[in-house]
């Protein structure tokens, strides 16, 4: 059934976007309201370029992109609504913590400055520190009170824990959890490393050669696929039911399987539960080969 | 004017005059000096009008350093308003600069006891209007289209225009025995006509960023 507007903050259809030699093809996602939607896929799999399509900073060629309802991406209205964190912080390098408040808050109808102070003090942020002066979990911070200071109902990150050590990958986390204990409030998370989703995302759209290669529960993905793993030739009839097969060096194989064809492999098959990694690296692997999308 | 557009110039004013004041008040400093020591203190208001006109940059170089363009991209500000905001930023320093040359020649006459007559400066104010005014809105746009780096080559053309007709002109002979006292008020028609052709001209070049600036990809 197709998703109505009330229950989607984000609703793309037909998009299509060339950049080079890269193309996103023909993407149909839905962001569900109230729920965490992971945005997987590997280096190169369009994941930026959906999210700045998404922002109205890139222009699609085709297709239809629907922000809480509004088609249009660079609506005023609508960004009034959003809070973005970015692979980099946008500030000037040499702006200090402790005034970006003064500056940003400019921008923004509905700023909270003592909301951006709070979650400022939370994070352990250095007011008096210049932005140059930041180390990368602080840039990531400070991106996420800038994004949160206005009290936005949807919370767009684009690989913000790429270059994270663990701690700073599990404060963003938290907060993200925390975001939307609120019912109204919504996340899309960019990245890479799919393992930081597996227990944080409600809903997942991976990306694999510009084409959605997978969009749904997480709990579903994971009934959804498994993986088999054997040695030698892979035989024919196993071929057919097989993701994205890879070779290693000593001569066994791996492929994602749909849970529903565990049969065609033979007791030499080892079938394990799949975890999202292991999706996004055989859908990726299946994209590669044949640039087609794979069914259900 | 829209809250947008105020709210855009005011953040554009605060961050740059805040965070770039070197780049700021140095060309306003250079002004001075230049305005301070020219033979004729009356070319104060010139150098200020110059000065402006290859200062149209100054904002978008801050723009690429802090990743701006971004910013203004995700707020609720709209890109209409970034432009329009953008050009209130650079009026209101072009007002500054001019205000700053017009105010070193009057300083500087005084000390010398020299006389600054009034035609002189009413002609070197307009031809300061129109300098400004017609850089500004070429440069624009193009800043607009291409950001700083790759729209830096745009700096240095008003000031080539400027040196290239400043030296047609003395090829030409059409300077020759035309001292700064000689020069007359312009005439209302032709004050009026520069100040409408000007706004004109800002204003088409306003609606081309606008139009360059929604469609570029930040």
């Amino acid at each position: 059934m197709e998703p109505t507007l009330t229950d989607t903050a984000i609703l793309v259809r037909s998009l299509r976007k060339q950049q080079g030699s890269f193309a996103l093809h023909d993407l149909d996602i839905t962001v569900p309201t109230g729920l965490v939607t992971g945005l997987v896929g590997p280096n190169g799999a369009g994941k930026t370029t959906l999210v700045k399509s998404i922002l109205g900073l890139v222009r699609c060629d085709a297709g239809t992109i629907s922000l809480f309802g509004s088609e249009s991406p660079t609506d005023a209205a609508v960004h009034d609504r959003i809070g973005v964190v970015l692979d980099q912080v946008s500030a000037a390098p040499e702006w200090r913590v402790r005034s970006i408040g003064g500056y940003v808050g400019l921008l923004y109808r509905r700023w909270d400055e003592r909301r951006f102070r709070e979650l400022l003090d939370r994070y352990g942020v250095p007011l008096g520190n210049r932005v140059s002066e930041l180390s990368r979990g602080q840039s990531v911070k400070l991106s996420l009170a800038i994004a949160l200071a206005h009290e936005p109902e949807l919370l767009v990150l684009d690989e913000p824990s790429s270059g994270l050590d663990p701690v700073a990958r599990r404060d963003l986390a938290d907060t993200i959890r925390e975001f939307v204990l609120d019912p109204g409030h919504t996340v899309l998370f960019s990245t890479h490393i799919t393992a930081e989703l597996d227990d944080l995302a409600d809903h997942l759209v991976v990306l694999a050669g510009g084409a959605v290669a997978y969009e749904g529960g997480v709990d579903e993905l994971h009934e959804r696929f498994a993986v088999a793993r054997g040695a030698g030739p892979l035989p024919d009839d196993a071929r057919a039911a097989t993701i994205g097969a890879r070779h290693d060096t000593s001569g066994r194989w791996e492929g994602l399987i749909r849970t529903r064809d565990t049969a065609a492999f033979g007791p030499d098959v080892v079938i394990d539960p799949a975890t999202t990694d292991d999706v996004v690296i055989h859908l990726a692997e299946q994209s590669r080969t044949t640039r087609t999308e794979i069914p259900a | 004017m829209s809250t947008a557009i105020i709210r855009f110039a005011r953040f554009d004013l605060s961050t740059t005059a805040r965070t770039q004041p070197a780049r700021v008040l140095l060309p306003l400093l250079f002004i001075v000096v230049l305005a301070a020591t020219l033979p004729a203190p009356g070319l104060g208001i010139v150098v200020g009008a110059v000065i402006a006109a290859v200062s149209a940059s100054i904002p978008f170089q801050g723009d690429e350093r802090g990743r701006l363009d971004t910013l203004y991209g995700v707020a609720p500000i709209g890109r209409t308003a970034v432009v329009l905001g953008r050009y209130v930023t650079m009026i209101a320093f072009g007002i500054a600069a001019v205000g700053v040359g017009t105010v070193t020649a009057f300083v500087s006459a005084s000390l010398r006891h020299q006389e600054l007559p009034w035609p002189l400066v009413a002609t070197m104010l307009l031809a300061a209007v129109a300098c400004v005014g017609v850089s500004y809105a070429f440069q624009l746009p193009w800043f607009f289209l291409l950001g700083f780096t790759r729209g830096r080559p745009m700096i240095y053309i008003p000031v080539a225009i400027v040196a290239v007709a400043g030296f047609i002109a003395g090829r030409v002979g059409w300077l020759e025995g035309i001292g700064l006292a000689d020069v007359l008020a312009p005439a209302p028609g032709v004050a009026a006509l520069v100040l409408i052709g000007v706004i004109a001209l800002l204003g088409v070049s306003a609606a081309v960023s606008v139009r360059v600036y929604r469609r570029r990809e930040l």
